[in-house]
């Protein structure tokens, strides 16, 4: 039975403890929202970013399972088409895909495909009548109807005729498609009258058997192409949110410590509350059902405000995880987040989880028979028991496998749990260190004594200290791999993007580009990249063919024989290569495939097979694609279908850029004419971006921690009040009781960052070599910058003083009396 | 009131077992007031949170009106503090988040016996009319113990047990605790149990006992327990 006068009074009574002690219950509140935001924001980014890329997953299988695409210097004809429908293959849709400039002086590009099935069973999206635009395109192209109409015409410049054209054009969603407009391959040959050949054959999947057999079929000029995977790209995507999520997991384990921290302080008073309330004559039943209901209060409050928090988050991290994502799949993801209503059921869950774990001590107390008269002493778990179970913890560290990256995850977690579980320990060496260092420097007693006293602090501060310790390190092992990945990718940027200029060209349009550059005086070199595609172990990779020295010193060699010093020079890896049938494959094949420097690769295309030995792995990051290079001589003795799409020129003088006069004189498109210097500084702008998920959180980490310092330096130190009198009484001033205090935190936390670097070493190395394989195909060498360390563990120390100082000083200004 | 046969109470330390209360035997009837002396530790404060129903009994009987203590169920204890007692402590037990007004219409509101006129009289007779809105911290501890006092009374028990109520006070404070205690002792027909160490204060009441070696033994001459 519910007695509700009862029930009021203990509520009223449990209400003015909030009124009297706003800070401190606030900070309880606080905690427990941040705990939720933590984990619920990644929750919730992980859900909506996975409810849009499930999508994109579905499209990672390519219906399209072969190409059939021209030698370089050749075209498919309709003839082409023509002999191998007549031979039976019916598979076989051709594809005309081209590029027009419109009367805005844009560039549009086409694809041109037979869509009358496709008109047949989705007409809400295509037909054969128009050219369908998707919207995102139209929006970059500059086309917008009158009225936002979705249908219209498209005015393209100077055709043949001499007049303007116009393109029936109808506006649709987004495709899967790409940035190019579609239209039916009748259409396309009634709208342009120079549509002479076909760029390529599309070929649904084949046997084995009727593989060879088309392979017999087709003409010399022509090689079957197996179409891109991107299937291994799914489980890249999955290993990222399992990182998020294991950065949130310990954000909501650091929000936890405080919270509990936070709950003991808050609620130190309140079991002496309940026994005055008992004693007074109130029921033991009401008391609980009092606590519960304020524990309901409590998860409701934590769940909005942990709620509200989690929207704000999700809502400005959402586009850079999109951003990663689209990197991931090279398919567009949005960045909108739709309010589900499993989000309110995960935040009242977490919230349950942090109230029931933060209070259950304090309601176990308070729920005894007995009634204590006197407020409850906190006991602590005996030493000994702590250590039994870390060791317990070092025997399952040392015997967990690293198989999977949920191994890899699971083992440095319990290396975290068991740093904390050993940090008064480490400490109390430390401080024991210091103190023997100490004597040899002669350092005056009141230092002594302020060692000594931290020493004995160091249990009763273990939550906040663990806490700091806990989001210290976390963060700067996100710093470190963050530095660490900005040093690599700038140096690897630095030799990619080495050339002055880059242009892509057409088939078209390569002759007259080349012919142009070689009579440029400006022009020191310019050098043709190469690429086709293979089959290795039945997956489909890429070729890139280098040719001369100056391309091979674009690469950054990760592993390669130990006796040649190719990582400085290309000549060294002409050298290494030229000799025999010696390719190097990129860091993502080598992971994926295990391959090691030495091994021999079978590589085949159509008909065609290598042998090669692999001589080197080379840093390939972002790249999504799995590929192996070789000397241009050796790819064209073998394989066919080698074909250039681009350009790199290195100028003579930097004085005379040439990238307008060449688009002017070429009437080239802006876009395919780049300059690297800007490629670069927009690499490194999207890959900050996506890091920007990490530091935030690192961020949030620390933010915690500062908080529970806060509040813990309010309410230790009014529990120290009596030792601190005694020193005052002994002689020491307000002032020195201070810095006293003070110096004790500052002792006890610049320990906390002395023991946090080794193991924020161990974190970044793992994050660096273990986790960043398994999570985006490449890895990077972990560059231990102590500077930055320092300067991370320096900025924290400066956030954590205004919060150490204000209580005190209140403290030491309101008396000790 | 009360009755308490046959008491007796064991403590122990782990290892150790000591009696405190040897066959006790007690009766107080309304409006009747008794001090209880001995020395530190020889379990007056223990024979007091046997009769609050703070700690189980071990052997004997404790009766409050018709309520037996030891077959009565933990709801029927706290009713009983509820409804029937006050408890005065020496360290006062004022609930710190409450002001003195809220702390002395607390007690009376949990018994549902509040009567905004008894709380005005209360403030008037124990002179803390002028710091009802304030909060315990701010008080001394005569004033504090006044608030108790006035807490305890709000709610109009029959029995107030008293522990030691002017342990914390100076002579003078104490007097006038101790007088005006007796005083709205007198005018609400209440029964009081005091526990104290100063017979000054003993001497002020009907009935004065000395708890020694576990029994209660009326004390006759200002002796030394």
């Amino acid at each position: 039975m519910v007695d509700l006068n009862e029930l009021s009074l203990t509520l009223y009574c449990q209400f003015a403890e909030y009124k009297r002690k706003p800070l401190l219950n606030l900070g309880f509140i606080l905690s427990l929202s941040i705990a939720t935001c933590t984990l619920l924001s990644v929750l919730m980014l992980n859900h909506a970013s996975k409810a849009q890329y499930q999508k994109a997953d579905s499209r990672l299988g390519n219906p399209v399972a072969f190409q059939i695409m021209p030698l370089s210097g050749h075209s498919v004809s309709k003839q082409d088409y023509a002999n191998m429908r007549r031979q039976g293959f019916s598979e076989v849709t051709p594809v005309i895909e081209f590029r027009k400039q419109m009367a805005n002086g844009q560039w549009l590009s086409l694809k041109a495909m037979d869509l009358l099935a496709l008109s047949v069973s989705k007409p809400e999206t295509f037909d054969s009548l128009h050219v369908l635009l998707p919207k995102g395109y139209a929006k970059q192209l500059g086309v917008d109807f009158d009225k936002g109409d979705v249908f219209g015409k498209v005015h393209l410049l100077n055709q043949a005729s001499g007049s303007n054209l116009g393109l029936p054009t109808r506006i649709v969603n987004d495709g899967d498609w790409g940035m190019t407009a579609l239209l039916d391959i009748e259409l396309a040959w009634q709208l342009f009258d120079d549509m002479e050949h076909f760029s390529s054959l599309l070929v649904g999947p084949l046997t084995k058997r009727r593989q060879e057999q088309l392979n017999e079929a087709m003409p010399e000029h022509l090689f079957l192409q197996k179409s891109w995977s991107l299937q291994q790209r799914k489980g890249f995507a999955d290993a990222l949110h399992l990182n998020l999520s294991a950065l949130a997991m310990l954000s909501f384990v650091v929000s936890l410590f405080i919270a509990f921290q936070a709950a003991e302080q808050a609620w130190q008073s309140r079991s002496a509350l309940s026994g005055q309330l008992r004693l007074l004559g109130m029921s033991l039943s009401t008391v609980r059902q009092a606590l519960w209901v304020e524990a309901m209060i409590l998860i409701c409050l934590a769940s909005v405000c942990g709620g509200l928090l989690a929207i704000f988050i999700v809502n400005t991290l959402l586009p850079l995880l999109g951003l990663t994502l689209n990197q991931l799949y090279q398919l567009h993801v949005s960045g909108q987040l739709t309010w589900s209503w499993q989000y309110a059921l995960w935040a009242v869950a977490i919230s349950s989880v942090g109230v029931l774990l933060s209070l259950l001590r304090q309601f176990s107390q308070i729920s005894r028979r007995h009634i204590s008269q006197t407020q409850s002493r906190i006991q602590r778990k005996s030493g000994s028991l702590v250590r039994i179970f870390a060791a317990l913890l070092i025997l399952v560290f040392v015997f967990i496998p690293e198989l999977s990256w949920q191994q890899i995850m699971s083992r440095f977690a319990l290396l975290l749990t068991i740093a904390v579980l050993f940090l008064p320990t480490l400490i109390h060496v430390l401080i024991y260190a210091t103190l023997a260092l100490g004597k040899k420097l002669r350092l005056g007693f009141q230092g002594r004594y302020l060692l000594q006293d931290a020493q004995k602090q160091i249990n009763r501060r273990f939550l906040p200290l663990s806490a700091f310790y806990l989001a210290l390190t976390a963060s700067i092992s996100a710093s470190l791999m963050i530095s660490s990945f900005e040093r690599a990718f700038t140096q690897y940027l630095d030799k990619q993007l080495n050339e002055d200029l880059y242009i892509r060209y057409d088939h078209s349009e390569r002759e007259k580009i080349a012919d142009w550059l070689e009579t440029q005086p400006n022009v020191k070199e310019y050098i043709e990249y190469k690429r086709g595609t293979l089959t290795f172990n039945d997956e489909t990779i890429a070729l890139k063919a280098y040719e001369s020295v100056r391309q091979l010193d674009s690469i950054v060699i990760k592993s390669a024989p130990r006796q040649t010093d190719v990582a400085s020079s290309g000549l060294a890896l002409f050298a290494l290569l030229k000799d025999a049938n010696h390719c190097m494959i990129n860091e993502q094949l080598a992971l994926a495939q295990q391959i090691t420097v030495g091994e021999v690769l079978l590589l085949a295309q159509g008909g065609s097979q290598l042998t090669c030995r692999v001589k080197a792995i080379y840093y390939d990051y972002g790249n999504p694609t799995f590929e192996v290079a070789m000397l241009r001589n050796l790819a064209e003795r073998y394989f066919k279908g080698l074909s250039g799409r681009s350009f790199g020129v290195y100028y003579q003088s930097h004085s005379t850029p040439l990238k307008q006069r060449l688009i002017h004189e070429l009437a080239l498109d802006e876009s395919q004419v780049i300059e690297p210097r800007e490629v670069k500084k927009l690499a490194l702008n999207i890959f900050a971006q996506t890091f920007v998920l990490t530091q935030s959180i690192a961020i949030v980490l620390l933010a915690i921690a500062c908080l529970g310092l806060f509040l813990s330096a309010k309410t230790l130190e009014l529990a120290r009040k009596g030792d601190l009198a005694i020193l005052m009484s002994l002689g020491y001033s307000r002032f020195e009781l201070f810095v006293h205090m003070l110096g004790q935190w500052l002792v006890l936390l610049v320990s906390c960052i002395l023991l946090s670097w080794p193991l924020a070493m161990v974190l970044a190395n793992v994050l660096v070599s273990k986790v960043f394989p398994v999570s985006f195909g490449w890895s990077m060498p972990l560059v231990v910058d102590f500077t930055l360390m320092a300067n991370h563990s320096f900025i924290a120390l400066l956030c954590l003083i205004p919060a150490l100082i204000l209580p005190l000083y209140l403290l030491g200004k309101r008396g000790l009396g | 009131m009360l009755s308490i046969k046959g008491l007796s109470h064991w403590v122990s330390d782990g290892t150790n077992k000591r009696q405190v209360l040897a066959n006790l035997s007690l009766q107080i009837k309304q409006r009747e007031s008794i001090a209880i002396m001995g020395d530190s530790g020889c379990g007056k404060s223990t024979l007091l949170n046997l009769i609050a129903g703070l700690a189980p009994i071990q052997q004997g009987q404790i009766s409050v009106g018709d309520l037996h203590l030891q077959h009565a169920s933990e709801n029927q204890i706290s009713g009983l503090r509820k409804e029937q007692m006050g408890i005065i402590f020496q360290h006062f037990n004022l609930l710190s988040s409450l002001t003195v007004i809220e702390n002395i219409e607390f007690s009376a509101r949990l018994a549902n016996r509040f009567t905004p006129s008894l709380t005005a009289e209360l403030l008037s007779e124990l002179g803390i009319k002028q710091l009802q809105q304030s909060y315990p911290a701010t008080l001394s501890g005569g004033e504090m113990q006044r608030v108790a006092i006035a807490r305890a009374i709000a709610a109009r028990p029959s029995l107030l047990l008293a522990d030691e109520p002017t342990g914390d006070l100076d002579d003078v404070n104490s007097q006038l605790v101790v007088q005006t205690l007796l005083k709205l002792v007198e005018s609400h027909n209440i029964a009081l149990i005091m526990v104290t160490h100063s017979k000054k204060v003993a001497q002020q009441l009907n009935k004065v006992f000395l708890l020694r070696e576990g029994s209660l033994q009326p004390f006759t001459q200002l002796e030394g327990c």
